[in-house]
């Protein structure tokens, strides 16, 4: 395909996968602030999953190509990734508002 | 990949190949989204952290849980969107309307809004 699209296309993937690590490693580090184990164990394993997801989904990013149909799955890990982080988020601001801290 | 591969059927089974550009820009339009939705989140957990830090009360940890959800939102968004659009392409359909961007306008405005208030109301 002629033109600069399939590599825009691939860089913005790769944009994405950095973006929902670096939101995964931010709430790990909150979490971790906490002193509440179970909570980091729970923050961490959702933010494992992003980055996992974040991973499968941007990787091969420069064989974007024409007809190839590709997007489907890795937006669906994406936005796996991005609901895992939003989890995280979700379960930090309910811990901060429980009374029972 | 052959097109009976290709998924979700409910895309790729119907109408015409699209001119790949427009495909391709409909996807990177579907991954902006997923990138402001990763913005919202990143900001509820910031906001959460911050309310830890400078001890701000609770007021500010339930905008956070809200801002996190309008997030995991938009991510969904994201992908029906990419559907819409992607079969309006085969077929030949103008293109839908973005249903989510007022409604994203509507939240990031609501959400000041309350904090705003928060503040204030913290601060007398």
């Amino acid at each position: 395909m002629p033109g600069a699209q399939a590599e825009r296309t691939a860089l913005a993937w790769q944009r994405t996968g950095v973006a929902s690590s670096a939101v995964a490693g931010l709430a790990v580090l909150t979490a971790a602030r906490d002193r509440s184990w179970w909570l980091l164990g729970v923050v961490a394993v959702l933010a494992a999953v992003a980055g996992a997801a974040g991973f499968l989904a941007s990787r091969d990013g420069g064989r974007v190509h024409a007809g190839a149909g590709t997007a489907w799955p890795r937006l669906l890990a994406t936005v796996t990734a991005t609901l895992a982080v939003a989890a995280a988020g979700l379960l930090l601001a309910l811990y901060a508002v429980l009374p029972s801290r | 990949m052959a097109d009976g591969d290709r998924r979700p059927r409910s895309v790729y089974g119907v109408g015409d190949e699209p001119d790949p550009r427009f495909s391709l820009a409909n996807e990177r339009t579907a991954l902006a989204w997923v990138r402001t939705a990763l913005a919202l989140v990143a900001g509820g957990v910031g906001l959460t952290s911050l309310a830890r830090l400078a001890d701000l009360g609770r007021g500010v940890d339930v905008v956070a849980a809200v801002v996190c959800v309008a997030g995991g939102w938009a991510a969904v968004s994201a992908v029906l969107g990419w559907r819409r659009r992607e079969v309006a392409l085969r077929t030949g359909r103008p293109l839908p309307a973005p249903v989510a961007l007022p409604w994203l306008a509507a939240g990031v405005v609501g959400a000041a809004v309350a904090l705003a208030v928060v503040v204030v109301a913290r601060g007398s």
